[in-house]
């Protein structure tokens, strides 16, 4: 048992890690928090939501969970919740809202807020900033249930985080993410403890095709196996949520990645509902605990060992406690990673670093010097056809990055990356981008009469992404790994797939940023070893997805879904081995791998 | 001989006569109808060899005359008074010069006819409109109109040959869901001079025809397929369609359309004989700012029950063969060459 004092609480709010010696000093660090004096109303925590969507994506960037009203260009159904107030009186409004479109036009996401039935004057939405506290005046409140609705004007985007009724008009909340989720969880009186705390054999970060796969394999082996999620359902990428279909191929594992995998519909397609009731049957059907809707918020560390993670409950708020000897960080963001201090690459090293080089696409393939491109993140959309005229609202806000562009449906290529931007901090912004370059481009195809009857059936809200950090390994995968097809002796995947990477099409000339090229190298088929599938430096740390051991190039071909959940396979058995042999990863990889490889069905 | 060809003269000229000035009246009274136009034309040809046939019977007349302006010379009394050859010339010169330029009384007199009084409702094609029908079949029909070098054409490809021609209209409109008509380039002869032309042998109303064309011609006329003015649009006096105007519009785009309605083609859904299925709407988006030259139109909607408010129905249950009368219709667009500078 190692010393307390070595012990580590980090907690990651807005993006930012902030680190604590002891959890009794994270207590006392929040208990200092002024106490409120007023009422507050987190959104997501509204009795019924209407068709205001739950939006957990950006909690680290903006300081909670939101509700959304995405209702394609209509309004949706109001959001409605009843709040308990002890005391009668007058008080002060704030409104936590954000106008994610500011310019020379009305703003696309406005909304009201209605308490007790009768609409405040302000219609929020429409500050011309990001997030913020919004001043609505005055309400006179009656002491009991009062009821408060959000009613969404436009069909756009409009979101709000929370309300807060207050008797003092000088006790403003604060807005940066840190404090604002610390005065939140002060608020409401749950504080940062943790409401309850579970221990298993493995805790596994992320339910996407990846953490489902190792989820399975963990499972078939008799571990005690969690599988957090901070989405309601599993699939990630493939979910109902985002629907791009799986490819790749399924390696030894057919069976188990039949059960969680999709078929091959147009991406955005309907029919990932279809699999997605089939991928939730399949893993009811294991022992794996799955625990969804909870987002990672911190971890706990000693020394260099993750000892627990933590997680939130996106609609209450409540903290949960995940202790574990081994931790699988399938989250592609590469969170626990982050956050325990992982060695992690972002963005495109020099061509150089790994003879990257390739003639034919030059920098667009892979740059002389580092940068931050990365492949960006899609947002899936199609349209259908109805019997009568369906119109269309105008769009101004969104013409600055549609332009002259028309399309009634989308594709993989309509994916949004830029230099300038992070993929994890400015997620909000790139999703919105791309709503931009989907509505202005709608709209103007819906000037041409034959699509007169054409209407938005579906519009992804959650982002997919392709990527972000990595985690560094023993071994990092690169380009000629694939082109020269080494079969490693510690291989654990394998894909037929070509590396593929992708570049904005802008650089090609086109005059509109959100579209997309892929470049493909042929590749014979291909091995990943295990050493790209663990921390090279926090012992007890895997990681399996996008967020593996590669350079940038590196991820091009095994970033697809089936080979992502062939390294969740790799990654689950390997952490029944650490078990039964009381061994961290790498020491699995360096004595057992044989029996590693059987498990995955290289026997 | 002469006495002979004299009856022939009276006579026919008697009836010839009569039928051109009965059909001359209907044409300034009624709207133009190419049965009266085809009458008039002949008998004004027959009229025109009996007048000959009548004059040469009176060449000794015109001799004496001749004959007669040598005794002018010899300063004996004229036969005709030289006053009223000198009337007869100014009168005749007078009328040819206020109905040439069109000035009263010629204008008043023009003012009173149907074409004045309903040239709302007319539409007449620009005279750099072409219509042709090409092919023994009849197979192909196309509308161009043609200004300098600029060209702006639609070619119609059905799908089968026709034993006549659907009523037809073409025009370009403004993008979006309902757009704005800008010009009409073309509408059949058959309904082009009035809102209750007589189409195939009985009289119907234009927007029972072309229901879309119609209602959206009330932005270019102000008026209502009713007959009320619509206070609401602003029409353009003119109803030739200018193809300059059309490519010096503010917008980058603008959408071609063709409503056309085949007679007679009942089916159970839409079992009047006369009239049968509705009009089928065809439509292109033109990109103005583009080089491209070919457009080809897309079935978006028809007419059925579009009569009393011209919006397009786009549920095509129950449209059987006027769904697929035509195989394409192709939209040519043929701009200036740019000169570089």
């Amino acid at each position: 048992m190692k010393s307390i004092s070595r012990r580590r609480f980090i907690r990651v709010m807005g993006g930012t890690t902030f680190t604590f010696a002891t959890m009794p000093a994270l207590e006392q660090a929040l208990s200092a928090q002024t106490k409120s004096k007023g009422v507050l109303v987190e959104c997501e925590s509204f009795d019924s939501p209407g068709g205001w969507k739950r939006d957990t994506q950006f909690m680290h960037q903006m300081g909670g969970v939101y509700l959304l009203a995405h209702g394609m260009g209509t309004p949706v159904e109001n959001a409605k919740t009843t709040v308990k107030f002890a005391e009668a009186g007058t008080y002060h409004v704030m409104v936590r809202d954000k106008d994610w479109c500011p310019g020379d036009w009305e703003s696309p996401g406005r909304f009201k807020v209605h308490v007790n039935g009768k609409p405040l004057n302000k219609t929020f939405g429409a500050s011309g900033k990001g997030w913020g506290w919004s001043d609505a005046g005055t309400v006179e409140v009656k002491a009991g249930g009062v009821a408060i609705e959000l009613e969404d004007l436009t069909g756009f985007g409009g979101r709000c985080d929370a309300i807060y009724f207050t008797k003092d008009k000088g006790d403003v909340p604060p807005n940066e993410s840190i404090p604002l989720m610390k005065w939140k969880d002060a608020v409401t009186g749950r504080g940062p403890k943790p409401s309850a705390e579970h221990d298993f054999d493995v805790v596994i970060v992320g339910g996407g095709m990846t953490g489902c796969g190792a989820a399975l394999a963990a499972d078939s082996q008799g571990l005690k196996v969690a599988l957090v999620q901070d989405r309601p359902m599993l699939g990630g990428n493939a979910s109902a949520e985002v629907r791009v279909h799986t490819i790749g191929i399924a390696g030894k594992n057919k069976e188990m990645i039949g059960r969680i995998d999709t078929k091959h519909y147009p991406n955005g397609h309907a029919d990932a509902i279809k699999d997605q009731a089939k991928r939730d049957k399949e893993m009811a059907k294991s022992n794996v605990k799955i625990f969804t809707n909870q987002t990672a918020i911190g971890l706990e560390m000693d020394g260099d060992r993750i000892v627990s993670v933590d997680t939130r409950e996106t609609g209450s708020g409540a903290i949960t406690r995940f202790k574990a000897p081994v931790f699988i960080d399938c989250t592609g963001d590469a969170w626990l990673g982050q956050w325990s201090g992982a060695e992690k690459r972002y963005g495109r090293e020099a061509s150089s670093e790994f003879d990257e080089w390739w003639d034919k696409f030059g920098e667009r393939w892979s740059p002389k010097t580092p940068d931050n491109r990365v492949m960006g993140t899609s947002v899936l959309w199609n349209s259908e056809k109805s019997k009568k005229a369906e119109p269309f609202p105008d769009v101004p806000w969104a013409m600055p990055v549609a332009k002259n562009h028309k399309a009634i449906n989308g594709e993989w290529y309509w994916e949004y990356s830029d230099n300038e931007l992070n993929q994890i901090d400015d997620a909000e912004r790139i999703r919105d981008h791309v709503w931009r370059a989907i509505y202005g481009s709608f709209s103007n195809a819906k000037k041409d009469p034959k699509h007169a009857t054409v209407k938005l059936k579906w519009v992804a809200y959650v982002g997919g992404k392709r990527e972000s950090w990595r985690l560094m390994g023993d071994y990092i995968f690169k380009q000629s790994d694939g082109t020269s097809g080494e079969k490693f002796e510690d291989a654990v995947v394998e894909e037929t797939r070509e590396l593929d990477g992708h570049y904005q099409r802008k650089y090609d000339g086109l005059n509109v940023d959100f579209l997309s090229k892929a470049m493909f190298m042929k590749t014979p088929r291909y091995y990943i070893p295990f050493r790209c599938l663990y921390s090279k430096n926090i012992p007890n740390l895997m990681m399996a997805g996008r967020c593996f051991s590669c350079s940038h190039i590196g991820l091009g071909g095994p970033r697809v879904m089936k080979t992502c959940a062939q390294m969740g396979i790799a990654v689950g058995y390997a952490s029944a081995l650490c078990k039964k042999y009381k061994l961290d990863p790498r020491a699995v990889g360096q004595q057992h791998i044989k029996e590693l490889q059987a498990l995955i069905g290289y026997a | 001989m002469k006495q002979l060809i004299r009856h022939i003269a009276n006579l026919g000229l008697l009836l010839s006569f009569t039928t051109l000035a009965v059909t001359g009246v209907m044409s300034f009274v009624l709207p133009f109808s190419i049965t009266t136009a085809r009458v008039h034309i002949v008998f004004g040809l027959v009229t025109l060899v009996l007048v000959g046939l009548h004059l040469a019977t009176r060449l000794d007349y015109f001799a004496r005359i001749a004959k007669q302006t040598a005794t002018i010379k010899a300063k004996k009394k004229p036969q005709v008074p030289r006053g009223l050859v000198a009337a007869i010339v100014l009168v005749w010169g007078g009328l040819l010069w206020v109905s040439f330029y069109g000035t009263s009384p010629a204008s008043d007199l023009i003012d009173v006819g149907y074409e004045a009084r309903h040239k709302a409702y007319i539409f007449r094609a620009s005279p750099q409109t072409v219509y042709e029908q090409i092919g023994p079949t009849n197979r192909i029909a196309t509308v161009s109109v043609e200004s300098g070098e600029l060209v702006l054409g639609v070619e119609i490809e059905y799908a089968q040959p026709l034993k006549a021609q659907p009523a037809a209209a073409v025009w370009a409109q403004t993008t979006g869901v309902p757009g704005r008509m800008i010009e009409t380039l073309y509408v059949d002869q058959a309904i082009a001079y009035s809102d209750k032309p007589e189409w195939n042998g009985r009289v119907t109303p234009r927007h029972h025809i072309l229901p879309i064309w119609r209602h959206q011609y009330r932005d270019v006329n102000g008026i209502d397929p009713t007959g009320d003015t619509d206070a609401v649009t602003s029409a353009t006096p003119k109803h030739s369609f200018s193809v300059e105007q059309t490519f010096k519009s503010d917008s980058d785009e603008v959408v071609v359309c063709l409503e056309f309605n085949a007679h007679g083609d009942a089916n159970d859904v839409y079992p009047d004989k006369h009239l049968g299925q509705p009009s089928v709407l065809y439509t292109a988006l033109i990109d103005l700012t583009s080089d491209k030259q070919y457009y080809l139109m897309t079935k978006t909607a028809h007419g059925g029950g579009a009569e009393k408010d011209g919006i397009p129905r786009y549920d095509f249950e129950g449209i059987t063969t006027a769904s697929d009368l035509v195989e394409k219709v192709l939209v040519k667009v043929q701009r200036p060459v740019q000169q570089a500078e």
